[in-house]
């Protein structure tokens, strides 16, 4: 494969993570035979100016890989100084996951006037075609934010990514909507993305993980300024001295831990870039140390403490485990906490108090019983921090997964009666339809009357191909003119006039298994079509205001359409109950209103009540609108007596909502065991069961793990196979 | 009440948790039965019924003071005012809940002893 890798930055002097990790990729790729070639800057270093060509432009040879150097742009350091400072003041708790942190103009002005190379992107729009993949990282520069679309389907991220005000902004997260493969260091920056941008990477996202070189033997035991690492009990930090590394609140911990302890032996020792500026007493502060300094400090070390909750892959933290060192690291930060739990090999912490507790426990163990720890680490190691292992499953992602043929087939033409705005038998049509164009068909979905606010998506009916096949979508009544030739797809199976209809049709698929079931003891050989999250749908920015009215109060979300087999009235009791338990909770009942009457007896139970202000009924919304509902909600609740494609139960599995469902053969077959079905019971105690649901971290996670694992079952191309082999080789 | 088809969960110790979250444990959930009894009894049961839910949706907690135009006076302090409500009646909202929930138990308790009653009484009859 012919590989190109776009970095601001690269030398293998460099001690970035990002940097790293750039340098190890590129070698570790060309070790394999892939022809490799870096396409980076003439700015030598994260710390030297953005704007200043230090190295010459060209290309030259790296052991075995192509540097290709470019010039900076003399972009504006002042202004973007200002405009850093600016995001970075962003508060951690105002960041919130689908909410921009800036304007449009602020955020236009960061990529302005960060580091650009507009010879490098002249260079991607001339010669990307040569490469069979082009990688981009990390995510937050102007390399890869204005260089990212130019190869378009041969585009990969390796985002590096940090829970930071930077990866709340726009143009971040439209690159990682739109990037056609997200390459994680972690599972715990990969749940990070997710997070913020939501189930739709879901398809495009691989975690590679990222690995370390073995440990190095160093018999040297001269002091390291003054230092002997092997003569005296100390906690090592090891990275840049900035303000979102966490080295502040390890210093804090650590003269908390002296003051209460200070006859204590342990010593704190930080060493890298920057470090040599900190002058706290009883602190041993190295700056920047040489490699074979670093593997003495990490093996002599008590423990590493890694108190950044910014990380994508913390390498200092698993080069400690591979010397057998336990670690601390910071309880809110996914990509190092989830390995440290999954592990033992070490404690985790957040606030100054669990820190210094932890310094405490530290400097109280023995020395075995730390090895004990660190060695816990060792087949976590083998498993993910292996370079052979994680190129193996960087080379599996990069080969391109091209579309099936589907040249020289018949078009697809999708019919419904009536396409409705916001109905799910319509979007149904309209996911399907999207889907057999994305494997290369002829698709189109026709209707006889159609919501005008599904513009261009539905055409007419006599607007058809003659010799298209034809898949009639049926709901409520008989699918318009079925014949012989058509495939019929259904959720109802109760008319006997849709009974008849459907032997005449050359297949049937049922949108659920109780229809399907039905259809079987007609006779009528029956499929089941099985639903599926439509990341593509999905793949979108939500409501901005509607995002920001949402925050606040926990939300309750039923999802769905607004008729009296909705049992909505018994949803609404059910949450004045729950107001019992959070007083500042809402209930969103999102979705068409299909029977007006019912909607009406609602509203009146609303007022009666006096809860106008609390539940919203807004009807059926935009899809940005339904994302904001869907991205801010803590459960999703159904009372539902029947489902048609239980669409939105499955939306509410991918967007990680607890679902609470009454239990039922069409909740039963789609949910299979995970969520939370409930049988008729006191509101009060339904009630109860959404706070446990909503509040409790562990049944929560417990109920979202159950779904992942039934959502990850329900891939569309599981579903398009269906179809697909309904539609045989039209 | 929740289904035991999700193997992941303890329904036992989730149920500890539902019970833990309303203040006191409810007794097991009284066989429900849809037994032949007489049309005065019917009629009476309704009646206690609807009587609960009355009583129910006035015990749910209030989120606005209402719209009459003494109380549009006290409208800036809506929020403060009714969150003080909301927690000094916290505790009677619970008993409130806990009564009325006992009383709907009682209720189908009586339900039961009134079928078991005719079953006897018709028992009775064939055997004289």
């Amino acid at each position: 494969m012919r590989i190109g890798l776009v970095t601001p930055w690269f030398g293998r002097d460099l001690l970035g993570g990002a940097e790293r990790l750039a340098v190890d990729l590129a070698d570790r790729l060309a070790e394999r035979g892939h022809d490799v070639t870096v396409l980076t800057t003439c700015a030598p270093s994260w710390s030297a100016p953005w704007n200043r060509n230090v190295l010459a432009p060209g290309i030259s040879r790296d052991r075995a890989i192509r540097v290709a150097r470019f010039r900076v742009d003399h972009t504006n350091t002042g202004a973007f100084r200002e405009i850093n400072r600016a995001i970075l003041a962003t508060p951690h708790d105002a960041c919130t996951a689908g909410l921009r942190v800036a304007d449009e103009a602020t955020e236009a002005a960061y990529v302005q006037h960060n580091i650009n190379s507009t010879a490098l992107l002249a260079e991607l729009a001339r010669n990307a075609a040569d490469y069979d993949r082009i990688l981009f990282l990390p995510y937050l520069y102007g390399t890869t934010l204005r260089g990212w679309h130019i190869p378009r389907t041969r585009s990969a991220i390796v985002p590096c990514l940090h829970d930071e005000p930077y990866a709340y902004l726009e143009p971040v997260a439209a690159m990682m909507r739109a990037a056609p493969l997200l390459l994680f260091n972690s599972v715990g920056e990969y749940e990070l993305a997710r997070r913020l941008y939501g189930p739709s990477i879901d398809r495009r996202a691989v975690v590679t993980g990222s690995a370390v070189d073995a440990p190095r033997t160093v018999t040297s035991r001269s002091p390291i300024l003054g230092f002997v690492p092997e003569t005296t009990p100390y906690v090592l930090f090891l990275g840049k001295n900035r303000d979102q590394k966490g080295l502040s609140l390890l210093l804090d911990a650590y003269q908390r831990f002296r003051a209460l302890d200070p006859d204590s032996t342990l010593q704190l020792v930080i060493a890298g870039e920057g470090t040599e500026r900190e002058q706290s007493p009883s602190v041993i502060a190295l700056g920047r140390v040489s490699d074979d300094d670093k593997a003495r400090l990490l093996a002599s070390a008590r423990a590493l403490a890694q108190p950044s909750a910014n990380e994508s892959y913390s390498r200092v933290l698993v080069e400690a485990w591979s010397y057998g060192r336990p670690t601390v690291a910071h309880g809110d930060c996914l990509a190092t906490a989830l390995p440290m739990r999954e592990t033992g090999a070490g404690w985790l912490a957040t606030g100054v108090a669990e820190w210094q507790r932890v310094l405490h426990e530290i400097a109280r163990a023995d020395d075995a019983e730390l090895s004990a720890r660190g060695e816990r680490a060792a087949a976590w190691i083998a498993q993910h921090a292996s370079w052979s292992r994680v190129i193996d499953r960087f080379e599996s992602a990069l080969i391109d997964r091209s579309p099936s043929d589907s040249t020289g087939k018949r078009p697809v033409v999708h019919a419904l009666g009536h396409a409705q705005y916001g109905d799910a038998l319509t979007k149904a049509a309209l996911r399907f339809d999207a889907a057999l164009r994305e494997r290369g068909r002829v698709s189109v979905v026709t209707a006889r009357e159609r919501d005008p606010r599904l513009g261009g998506l539905v055409r007419d009916t006599l607007d058809v191909a003659p010799d298209a096949v034809r898949i009639a979508y049926a709901t409520g009544g008989l699918p318009p003119d079925l014949t012989g030739s058509d495939i019929l797809v259904t959720a109802e199976a109760q008319l006997a006039q849709l009974m008849q209809a459907a032997h005449r049709a050359r297949a049937v698929l049922a949108l659920n298994e109780p229809t399907q079931r039905a259809f079987a003891s007609a006779g009528i050989p029956a499929t089941v079509l099985p639903p599926a999250f439509d990341d593509v749908a999905w793949n979108i920015a939500p409501d901005q205001a509607m995002l920001r009215a949402l925050q606040g109060a926990n939300l309750v979300l039923y999802a769905g359409t607004v008729d009296s087999s909705s049992g909505l009235l018994e949803i609404f009791e059910t949450f004045e109950n729950y107001l019992t338990f959070d007083f500042d909770a809402r209930l969103a009942m999102v979705g068409p209103i299909v029977d007006p009457d019912y909607a009406e007896k609602l509203h009146r139970a609303i007022e009666s009540v006096q809860l106008e202000h609390r539940v919203f009924l807004p009807g059926v919304v935009s899809t940005p609108a339904l994302a904001a509902f869907y991205r801010s909600a803590r459960i999703f609740v159904c009372n539902r007596s029947w489902l048609d494609t239980g669409e939105a139960l499955v939306d509410a599995l991918a967007f990680d909502l607890p679902v609470c469902a009454t239990s039922n053969e069409y909740t039963q077959s789609l949910m299979r065991g995970c969520g939370v079905l409930v049988h008729p019971a006191p509101r009060i105690e339904l009630a109860a069961l959404w706070k446990v649901l909503i509040s409790d971290p562990e049944v929560r996670a417990t109920v979202i793990a159950g779904q992942r694992r039934r959502v990850a079952e329900l891939s569309a191309s599981a579903s398009l196979d269906v179809l697909e082999a309904a539609l045989g080789d039209a | 009440m929740i289904d035991d088809g999700n193997r992941d969960l303890d329904v036992t110790a989730l149920m500890a948790k539902v019970h833990e979250q309303i203040g006191g444990n409810f007794a097991a959930s009284l066989v429900s039965s849809a037994g032949s009894i007489e049309a005065d009894i019917t009629t009476l049961v309704a009646g206690m019924e609807e009587a609960l839910q009355a009583a129910e949706s006035a015990s749910a907690v209030r989120t606005s003071l209402g719209k009459s135009p003494m109380v549009r006076r006290l409208q800036p302090f809506q929020g403060l005012i009714l969150r003080a409500l909301a927690y000094i009646l916290r505790d009677q909202r619970n008993v409130n809940a806990a009564l009325i929930e006992a009383l709907r138990k009682s209720m189908r308790l009586n339900v039961r002893l009134a079928e078991e009653l005719d079953r006897l009484k018709t028992g009775q009859s064939r055997t004289s």
